[in-house]
């Protein structure tokens, strides 16, 4: 189907009461959801789930995807006037961010965020519609050992690109896989780590794991410490927002560079919104003439993760539909709840569910200038969302992840299984151990087990399968070049010392 | 080893304890051959790199940043007896009072909480939960009572 009739049949689907409304309810939550510090768009997702279970998966995924692209939105807006990200991704924003704020010109701060998400989004639309579906056609010639290596690579990625020490990402995917192994092996019937509990037959569930790991903990961590200081939060009002042509004119090229870095990060499966923004802010900063405005109110330094963050937020699709592997965490659960309504993103996705995919693009289009349009003149509203203090906040939230959880199977069970994760989420926090990873292996497990038996299966138990495709090897050489390409600076701290100091003092001399 | 990291060296020993743990079961399962895998085989794959990733963190340890884990116990027993309560009661007790008790003991762990803003959400939660949850969504709870 080409991009034109593609675009019609899209705009069928989606410019309908029904889809828009839902679009709609979907950019607001996610907004709403976005702004408030401590609770990203990976457990919003997972709190608003149970409530599509009753949708069309049409009006549902068309709502979940609006919340995952609406938070990002909303994210910076905490990390402007509070230096609070209100999501991890959004945390570089606040580098110039609240500098700008206190200069007073939070209102332009706001409005460039929004100005270049917008962009950013839009980049990564035009690339989703236009690669998806090839990468799609491509990956109908895919067997096992393909899906295994390419799934190897994203779990690769995913666990070295968090943030922090590498070894301990992995440590955190192989026990995501280990937790994915609990229930019934699909192909022999065996049961596993099951210890006699009937609810642990059909494994463990994705939506009490995530709302343990990223609700819970978080609240855990949060709660009661002091009310966060919300007296020195400025009125923004309208006319605060104009930005002069000065800004405009600084912003717009690091708002191409920051879009074209996240769709490429968020085009790789396993690497996600956070890695991007961060990467374009240093990019940013290497090209910039004067380095040392950075950290003190550079435009530049604001716009460029935002293109970043949202351009990769909507090109992490792009993995997720066409090969069913996601681009990051919150995809995951979006890819569980396609799995929930019946869809089974695979490359076949394009043609079997056309209007589904036309669809979809077509509503980020419209979600996109909703949230352009909703941000800026209601940006009172939002900053009014700021003060709305912990005792409301955590026990509405705690009440609707225990209801939202309960609901998926009607189980206590799951519920019980929140405080277990939650317990996890908050160790592993505590000790860095970072907690995306172990969901993106949870998620990825039984496929990735499936596809390496399959593979060996077809290949009567000769190793070299994986190596003699050539797309499968060109997958495993990546992923092995990632792997060794973050543990480097690791080992050269251990054994260069000297080399890293004297980069360290380069690096000190340039702030 | 005046920098030596508790912390980390706990947490690594932690992970290999699970490795180990894990190990132990999975050899009870089939194995299978190569061509033909067992359910035993990818738990005793990943029990060993479980094992060996926390050996290697046990190592790194010795040299890592010393970190500081702190424990406050006042919102682990309150949040999580919460929902402990919220998750044994409600279909015994009914979603008004699991749910009561839920969001009074979540709302007490912040010092700024009067026993007046706490009942006022636990009322505003509740009406809430009902219209969407029960009505709406058809969740099947009772308000009271299992």
């Amino acid at each position: 189907m080409d991009l034109i009739s593609g675009l019609a049949l899209g705009i069928e689907t989606a410019i309908t009461a029904e889809a828009l409304l839902f679009c709609f309810l979907g950019v607001t939550i996610g907004m709403f959801i976005g702004v408030l510090p401590g609770i990203g768009p990976l457990a919003a997702v997972a709190m608003i789930l149970p409530i599509t279970y009753h949708l069309e998966p049409m009006a549902a995924l068309i709502m979940l995807a609006g919340i995952f692209y609406g938070a990002q939105y909303g994210g910076s807006t905490a990390s402007i006037l509070l230096n609070l990200p209100g999501t991890s991704t959004t945390a570089v924003t606040a580098i110039d961010g609240y500098p700008m704020a206190k200069q007073g010109r939070a209102g332009v701060a706001l409005f460039i965020t929004t100005l270049t998400s917008f962009f950013g989004g839009c980049f990564a639309i035009v690339l989703l519609m236009s690669f998806a579906p090839a990468l799609g056609a491509m990956a109908l010639k895919f067997s096992s050992a393909e899906y295994f290596s390419i799934m190897l690579l994203g779990l690769i990625a995913a666990a070295t690109m968090s943030l922090g020490n590498p070894l301990k990402g992995v440590a955190s995917v192989v026990a995501g896989l280990m937790l994915a192994m609990v229930g019934m092996d699909t192909t022999s019937g065996q049961l596993r780590y099951t210890f006699g509990i009937l609810e642990l037959q059909d494994g463990l569930n994705l939506v009490a794991m995530a709302m343990g790991l990223f609700g819970v903990a978080e609240i855990l961590k949060n709660a009661g410490t002091p009310e966060r200081d919300a007296s020195q939060l400025q009125k923004v009002r309208m006319r605060d927002l104009v930005p002069t042509r000065k800004d405009l004119s600084q912003c717009w090229k690091p708002a191409i560079r920051g879009a074209g870095i996240g769709s490429f990060i968020g085009t790789l499966p396993g690497a996600g919104p956070t890695l991007a923004a961060f990467l374009s802010y240093a990019l940013e900063k290497r090209v910039a003439r004067d380095p040392s405005r950075f950290g003190r109110g550079a435009i530049e330094g604001i716009s460029a993760p935002e293109a970043a963050n949202n351009a990769s937020t909507q090109a992490a699709f792009i993995p997720t539909l066409a090969l069913g592997i996601p681009g990051d965490a919150a995809m995951a659960v979006l890819l569980g709840a396609m799995m929930i309504h019946g869809i089974q993103p695979r490359p076949e996705f394009f043609t079997e569910h056309a209007d589904l995919f036309w669809g979809l693009v077509v509503s980020f289009w419209v979600g996109n200038l909703m949230l352009l349009v909703l941000n800026i003149p209601l940006i009172g509203i939002w900053v009014r969302i700021l003060t709305i203090p912990k005792r409301i906040l955590f026990p509405a939230v705690t009440f609707f992840i225990c209801v939202g959880v309960y609901s998926v199977n009607n189980s206590p069970f799951d519920v019980l299984m929140v405080i277990v994760f939650g317990i996890v989420g908050y160790l592993m926090n505590a000790f860095q151990y970072p907690t995306a990873p172990l969901l993106m292996g949870f998620i990825l497990g039984p496929m990735i087990e499936q596809h390496f038996r399959r593979a060996l299966l077809f290949s009567r138990g000769d190793l070299t399968t994986f190596i003699d495709r050539p797309i499968s090897a060109a997958f495993l050489a990546a992923a092995a070049i990632l792997f060794v390409a973050m543990l480097l600076p690791s080992l050269k701290a251990r054994f260069g010392k000297s080399a890293a100091a004297k980069k360290s003092q380069e690096s000190a001399s340039a702030e | 080893m005046s920098d030596f990291n508790r912390n980390e060296l706990q947490a690594a020993l932690v992970l290999i304890g699970l490795g180990i743990g894990c190990l132990i079961i999975a050899l009870g399962y089939p194995m299978g051959t190569v061509v033909r895998m067992g359910a035993g085989f990818f738990p005793v794959a990943l029990s060993v790199l479980l094992i060996g990733l926390g050996a290697v963190l046990a190592w790194q340890s010795r040299t890592a940043e010393k970190t500081e884990v702190v424990l406050r116990l006042r919102p682990f027993v309150m949040i999580l007896g919460g929902i402990l309560a919220w998750a044994l009661m409600v279909d015994r007790i009914g979603f008004l009072p699991a749910t009561a008790i839920l969001v009074v003991l979540c709302a007490m762990v912040e010092r700024e909480t009067t026993w007046r803003s706490a009942l006022l959400l636990t009322a505003g939660l509740c009406v809430f939960g009902w219209l969407v949850f029960i009505v709406g969504l058809k969740i099947p709870l009772s308000m009271l009572g299992g």
